[in-house]
């Protein structure tokens, strides 16, 4: 794993969606979420997320609408489609199964030691 | 719980929704990202300030946080572009490239659709034209024209007393015209160059009702076209760019038309296109009083606006029911006057066959269809391993179903595009071939592009939806199953049958195709077969359209003797008369009693005669056959008594058989019609045999000769405005070598009148043939490309099969099969289907005859000959296309077959 952000950029769609699972958010707020879950681990610029939102939307997993944000500035917010949640929750499963696959076999590397 | 498939949807129509949006508004998109990524930049600039940190330090931090806007911006940019855009450049490009490597299946493909849809566009381009476009004047949906209908047929033609009946005795119409066109036409006196012109004599409504604008002076008034009015005329503008170089000072200018003097006042637009084409218009001059019942005029009229056709119809058949009041024996037995639309009445008896034709020719695209649809069927399964292959590499599914189907569409542009190539030929083609008496045709045939997309769209639903069908489930195919099997085999069995019962359909439908057209080749044989009751060739017939100086009958005797004399020296000339209709013309129709033969009840006559003046040498020209008596002489000149000719059909209606005719037996003819027929009774002296025409298969109506010479002035006359007097030459000689001669000896003999006319009678009776003939090499032409493409689906299904089977044969021929059994395994796997199919099209194609017999005359619906040999034909054929596979079938080595 030379490039560990080369994985967390392919999970990266996972995670937004799991963010606007919860609800609507525009995406400065989106950026500022993903360090907060990720514990700043995800060193990602925030302009990347952007081409992110955006083929998730033509792919029709989130919808987009210009509403006011809370400084009452009109701002472009995201929120999941019914398919897009379908998503999330079989990504979800996989990842659990893959996460749980890949630490099960890392566990097992150093007793082949 | 929303289902998978609903999902599924959803999903996409967000999707569309988000790429309609940059497809069709970037700017927006643009502006969109823009207020989006300044809206980040912002926040976080705000968020640092918030924490103490100065504005412009706050504002570096940020943009190196997002990194790059512009280059962002870019990449967002680019994810709209790629997704609508790249995805279906690429799909193209790799749909040209595997039509490229396999060039066979491509060509075939774009053949058979190229095939299909060229030949439709072709035919329904045409049938647009005759059928469907509308005539070519103002409003032409509101013309209507006034015809009869008889138990015998429609006629359009009409006598001056019914037109003045439906002109006074209605309110309907905001025009109403008359006139008469396919007389003898006029001759165009010229010391140098005369001229035969197709006239035409109109009443004065004629250029309103159709819209026909002057280029220059007027049309006729009110007065011009009163009885013994004015010779005056209108010229059409190609006459006056032909004879008179477009001279701008020819109104007012006289002119001279058979022997009289005419003024010129008017010229007319050459947008006006009458059909059939008219150099010259003259008035009708119909007299209003007229008790002339012959029909020679049409009556045409524009309906008055807001008035319904069925109000017209009303107001016409009580106008007749006081006509035949009035003159009972005007209004033939079982005769009706309708009220048509005139597009109705000018497309008339073309539209059956045209229908005809249509139905045959959706068959072939059907057929086409079917084809192409195998075709791609059977590639899409050789395909299996490949599509498994992308499928495992992580391809989605809609990816591999788009790549298929744009594989389709390039082949359906390419077909369509050829299709439209060939469409083009085939009009021409077809208007090439069509006969000259097949209305609308001479205006020339845009390919109707409405057509064109039908076909294209047909067929292109035809390759999407067999692109399709394999390409979603060999993609759902089970990967380990495909790579297990090497992809060769393992075709899931309901495209199996998919594929076979399309064959058989195709075989069906070639089968009812080639039924038609066996049944209209043989009775075409069979009419040509039948005996006409004259003999043909070697017969030419010169037309002339008499001027005044032939208005009597002792003229005409004299230009007939005169002709005669000239001739006479020309060795080539077998015999020569003269007659005012050709054997399969019409002629003048009259009632007629027999004298000392009491009537039956109130009748004023004993039955309704054809009547046909000729010289003497007329049967002898003919060869047609006397049954009894003797035929005319010189001695029945005008001062002898009148004498008459009858056929067999008159003789045995009216007295029983030809012996049963006692000597002096007079009939007079025209009897009780108003005015008078001035004739004397006439002593039937003869019995000829009837003619017949086998294209009708009406059977022959009584009919009686009376010699030229003897028949009144004003007979003459009436013969002068209906009919062209024609000579009817017999030469002893291929004809074509002394036409020209004749024709010089003709137009001396007449005082240089112009003939109007030359036809062999063979070419007279080509043209009675030629709809049906035309017809019938089209249906023939169909039937043929139905059987190439049902036994090309089969050879390429039965090639599918073999191929498919590689290693089954191979393991059979390497435990010992003969190579013959091999081989008869794969016919008889086609023989069955062959079967199948050509039964199923004996059985569509009884029922389907029957309506065949209502287009076509004369056809027998069940023809067991017929049928049984197309059967056999089609059943040749398609095992003779199976037997290619089956032979490579037994040249598998089972060697190479199982190490694959």
């Amino acid at each position: 794993m030379s490039r560990p952000a080369d994985l967390v950029q392919g999970t990266l769609d996972l995670l937004v969606l799991k963010i606007l699972a919860l609800e609507p958010l525009h995406g400065w707020a989106i950026s500022q979420r993903l360090k907060q879950v990720s514990s700043d681990v995800l060193q990602v610029s925030d302009g990347s997320l952007y081409p992110c939102l955006h083929k998730l939307e033509l792919q029709g997993w989130i919808k987009s609408e210009w509403k006011p944000s809370d400084n009452n500035r009109r701002a472009k917010f995201y929120s999941l489609t019914r398919p897009g949640r379908r998503r999330l929750e079989e990504e979800a499963a996989n990842w659990v199964r893959l996460s749980s696959a890949i630490s099960h076999v890392v566990n097992l590397a150093p007793a082949g030691d | 719980m929303p289902s998978r498939a609903a999902l599924r949807i959803e999903r996409w129509l967000y999707a569309v929704r988000a790429r309609l949006r940059g497809l069709f508004r970037q700017e927006d998109v643009d502006w969109e990202i823009q207020e989006e990524l300044r809206f980040h930049v912002e926040r976080e600039i705000e968020a640092r300030t918030t924490a103490g940190i100065n504005r412009a330090e706050a504002r570096a931090q940020a943009l190196r946080r997002f990194g790059g806007v512009e280059q962002r911006r870019e990449e967002i940019r680019d994810a709209h572009r790629l997704n609508l855009w790249e995805s279906l450049r690429q799909d193209l490009r790799y749909a040209v490239r595997t039509a490229r490597r396999s060039r066979g299946f491509a060509i075939g493909a774009v053949a058979i659709l190229a095939l299909g849809i060229g030949a439709n566009t072709a035919v329904f381009s045409v049938v647009n034209a005759i059928l469907i476009e509308p005539l070519p004047y103002p409003d032409a949906d509101r013309i209507v024209q006034i015809v009869s209908q008889s138990p015998s047929g429609r006629s359009t033609l009409a006598s001056l007393p019914r037109f003045a009946v439906w002109r006074d005795e209605t309110n309907v119409f905001a025009q109403i015209a008359a006139w008469q066109s396919g007389g003898p036409g006029i001759n165009l006196d010229a010391d140098d160059r005369p001229e035969h012109l197709k006239s035409m004599q109109v009443s004065r409504a004629y250029f309103s009702l159709f819209g026909a604008a002057v280029l220059g002076g007027r049309t006729f008034n009110a007065q011009e076209d009163q009885p013994n009015g004015p010779r005056v005329a209108v010229l059409s503008h190609g006459l006056w760019q032909r004879r008179f170089g477009g001279d701008p000072a020819i109104l007012g200018r006289m002119i001279r038309l058979g022997g009289e003097s005419y003024e010129v006042i008017g010229v007319i637009s050459p947008r006006f296109k009458p059909d059939p084409a008219v150099d010259i218009w003259l008035p009708l001059q119909a007299d209003p009083y007229s008790r002339d019942h012959s029909n020679f005029v049409q009556v045409a009229a524009r309906l008055r606006p807001g008035v319904p056709l069925d109000t017209a119809r009303t107001q016409i058949a009580l106008a007749m029911g006081a006509f035949r009041q009035k003159y009972p024996f005007a209004v033939g037995h079982g005769e009706q006057v309708a009220v048509l639309p005139l597009r109705d009445v000018v497309v008339g008896d073309v539209k059956p066959a045209l229908q005809l034709l249509t139905a045959a020719v959706m068959f072939v695209l059907l057929i086409a269809c079917a084809n192409g649809a195998s075709l791609l069927l059977s590639r899409a399964n050789r395909r299996r391993a490949e599509i498994a292959t992308r499928a495992a590499l992580g391809a989605r599914r809609e990816r591999l179903v788009r790549q298929l189907l744009s594989e389709s569409l390039v082949l359906a542009i390419a077909g369509g595009a050829l299709g439209l190539v060939l469409g083009q030929i085939g009009v021409d083609v077809l208007i090439s071939w069509s006969p000259a008496e097949i209305p609308r045709l001479s205006a020339g045939v845009p390919l109707d592009w409405r057509v064109l997309s039908f076909a294209v769209i047909v067929s292109g639903i035809t390759g999407i939806l067999f692109g399709l069908l394999p390409a979603v489930s060999a993609s759902r195919v089970d990967l380990a199953a495909a790579f297990k099997q090497g992809g060769e085999s393992g075709t899931p069995a309901g495209q199996r049958r998919l594929h076979a019962v399309l064959v058989v359909a195709e075989m069906m439908l070639a089968l009812v195709l080639l039924a038609g057209a066996g049944l209209m080749i043989k009775t075409f044989l069979t009419q040509r077969s039948v005996d006409r009751g004259f003999s043909a060739e070697n017969v030419i017939a010169f037309d002339m359209a008499l001027g005044s100086d032939f208005a009597r009958t002792d003229q005409i005797s004299l230009l007939t003797r005169n002709a005669e004399l000239r001739l006479r020296a020309n060795g080539t000339i077998a015999a020569m008369a003269v007659t005012r209709s050709l054997p399969v013309d019409p002629n003048l129709v009259l009632p007629f009693t027999i004298v000392d033969r009491g009537l039956f009840g109130s009748g004023s006559y004993h039955g309704i005669v054809g009547v046909q003046a000729v010289s003497p040498d007329y049967f002898n020209a003919f060869r047609m056959p006397m049954k009894g008596g003797r035929t005319f002489t010189q001695l029945d000149h005008a001062g002898a008594p009148g004498v008459a000719i009858v056929n067999e059909t008159m003789a045995r209606r009216f007295w029983q058989d030809s012996t049963q005719i006692r000597p002096a037996t007079k009939i007079a003819i025209g009897a009780g019609i108003d005015p008078p027929w001035d004739e004397a009774p006439r002593i039937i002296v003869g019995v000829v045999a009837d003619v017949r025409d086998p294209i009708t298969g009406r059977p022959p109506s009584p009919l009686v000769y009376v010699p030229t010479d003897q028949v009144t002035d004003r007979v003459t006359a009436l013969h002068n405005r209906l009919f062209p007097l024609t000579w009817v030459i017999r030469t002893s000689i291929e004809p074509h070598l002394v036409t020209s001669a004749i024709r010089d000896e003709l137009r001396a003999a007449a005082g240089g009148l112009p003939v109007a006319r030359v036809r062999t009678m063979t070419q007279v009776l080509a043209a009675t043939t030629a709809r049906s003939d035309f017809t019938m090499m089209l249906f023939t032409i169909f039937a043929a490309l139905a059987l190439v493409l049902a036994a090309s689906g089969m050879y390429a299904l039965m090639a599918y099969s073999v191929e498919q089977r590689t290693q089954e044969i191979g393991i059979r021929l390497a435990f010992g099969a003969r190579p013959a059994d091999v081989r008869n395994a794969v016919v008889l796997e086609s023989a069955r289907m062959t079967i199948t199919g050509v039964g199923l099209g004996v059985a569509a194609a009884i029922v389907l005859m029957r309506l065949l017999v209502t287009f076509v005359f004369g056809i027998e619906a069940w023809d067991p000959a017929v049928f049984a040999f197309v059967a056999a034909l089609l059943v040749a054929v398609s095992l003779a296309a199976a037997y290619v596979p089956a032979l490579r079938a037994t040249r598998i080595s089972p060697l190479d077959a199982l190490k694959n």
